[in-house]
């Protein structure tokens, strides 16, 4: 069943080391939610990684923080049953932002968007 | 533009075989879809709300009752407007495109060509969309797309003299400020399901000028045609017409969790139209004179005469005119979003 609708889902790589790395940077040309169905992926040095949403007054979301050991793997995924509702979501104005203390965060991201 | 035959080179060649026009097969009044149209035929219109009166009380044997009667509301005026297509050729133009006896352009394709009405609906149908989009503001600068003709400005407010899309509508008993900007945990969500559900709580609220039920339901939801969210609306409709709800959070409960809607789709205009991502619905009996948009009419679209400019340079002018005025002056009826995810009105 659906949930939600949003366009073909796209696939791409995360290498996100120590500090801010935009993962999905907004478009106020032609504004889109930007949903984020999947992450997988390790952290290179134990610490902690953070996925936040930051929109263009520098106002800050933190959407789940992980404390990863060195090397621990991690999977986020769409909850079942909620087709295309994404596990992280994004309204037009926020950039999408891995934030890693320390280590570098190394795997894959599927993405899409709703405009 | 003056049309000079220099302008139509190709077009008075003479080999050419075939001249297609390049308009749209139609252009459809898609603004009435939501708005209630009223004939009047002064220039002013004003219109002022007057509430009806508040519950009835239980009294004692003997006892007095208290006294009541309507409260008067909210007041505005619409002016009427000015739409016009003038369209100018000269003397050569006009002979060689479509008089001489070997004219260019052939009689239907020169009615779709000079179509000065389809100008002035486009016009209307344009603004009356403006409306929607730009209506978290108190005014914006309408400018017509095609860059021939004035910027105007426009006000978005109705009658209680707050922006159409508003979280602090005042109520005419003085009673607790209302909205008609959908939350869905973020103030105007993309169009879900969930938010879909949320309107219609929020729909479900709305008080009359007395603090009493509106007893309102939102039917009809309204989206920029070809968008997602018009796509994804007919989605979950078509799911809810089949009965069943359009999510899967537990198998046993599948039947739909609200009723059926219709969709209005206005076209892509963009510019300053509607977006893909803007989306709001209204109550279809909350359409009328009294609630909703109003498109006042006092002079439907006209060809006028076509005129010689015999005092110049003989060019052929044509002018199409109407006078018209919309916008909304209450619009509890209505719930909107502007699908970003942060406006709040």
């Amino acid at each position: 069943m659906i949930q939600d609708a949003s366009s073909r889902h796209i696939s791409s790589a995360i290498n996100a080391g120590p500090g801010d790395t935009v993962l999905i940077a907004r478009n106020l040309t032609t504004p889109a939610w930007n949903y984020i169905h999947e992450i997988i992926g390790d952290l290179s040095a134990a610490g902690s990684m953070s996925i936040v949403a930051i929109n263009s007054a520098a106002a800050e979301r933190v959407l789940g923080t992980f404390n990863l050991a060195d090397g621990q793997g991690l999977t986020l995924q769409d909850q079942s049953g909620q087709d295309n509702r994404p596990r992280f979501e994004f309204n037009p104005d926020e950039n999408a932002v891995m934030r890693c203390v320390t280590g570098t965060f190394t795997g894959s991201l599927e993405r899409s968007i709703r405009n | 533009m003056t049309g000079t035959i220099q302008d139509y080179a190709v077009i008075v060649n003479n080999v050419l075989k075939h001249i297609a026009p390049k308009v749209a097969a139609t252009t459809r009044s898609e603004y009435l879809d939501f708005m209630t149209k009223i004939d009047d035929n002064q220039r002013i219109y004003t219109d002022v709300g007057v509430t009806g009166l508040g519950m009835a009380e239980i009294i004692p044997d003997g006892a007095v009752g208290a006294s009541d009667a309507p409260i008067q509301g909210f007041s505005k005026n619409y002016v009427q407007m000015h739409f016009t297509k003038k369209v100018r050729m000269t003397f050569q133009t006009n002979f060689f495109l479509f008089e001489s006896s070997a004219a260019k352009i052939k009689g239907d394709v020169k009615n779709k060509v000079l179509e000065g009405k389809n100008a002035i609906e486009l016009a209307k149908n344009y603004l009356a969309q403006c409306l929607l989009a730009q209506g978290f503001g108190t005014s914006f600068t309408w400018v017509p797309i095609s860059s021939v003709g004035l910027a105007t400005p426009v006000s978005t407010l109705g009658a209680d003299a707050v922006a159409y899309w508003s979280a602090s509508h005042p109520r005419e008993d003085g009673g607790p400020v209302w909205s008609n900007v959908i939350v869905d945990a973020v103030s105007s969500p993309q169009f879900t399901y969930s938010a879909l559900l949320a309107a219609r709580r929020q729909q479900s609220l709305k008080k009359d000028g007395r603090g009493m039920p509106l007893m309102s339901t939102l039917d009809t939801m309204v989206a920029r045609s070809g968008s997602t969210t018009a796509q994804f609306a007919k989605t979950i409709k078509g799911t809810i017409d089949k009965g069943l709800a359009p999510q899967q959070v537990n198998l046993f409960n599948n039947a739909p969790a609200t009723d059926t809607f219709n969709v209005v789709e206005l076209s892509a205009f963009e510019n300053q139209g509607l977006s893909g991502l803007m989306w709001g619905m209204f109550d279809s009996k909350l359409k009328t004179a009294d609630y909703g948009f109003i498109y006042i009419e006092a002079l439907a679209t006209r060809s006028e005469p076509a005129v010689v400019d015999s005092l110049g340079n003989q060019d052929l002018v044509m002018n199409f005119n109407s006078l018209c005025q919309m916008g909304a002056s209450d619009l509890r009826g209505w719930m909107w979003s502007a699908g970003n995810g942060t406006s709040t009105g």
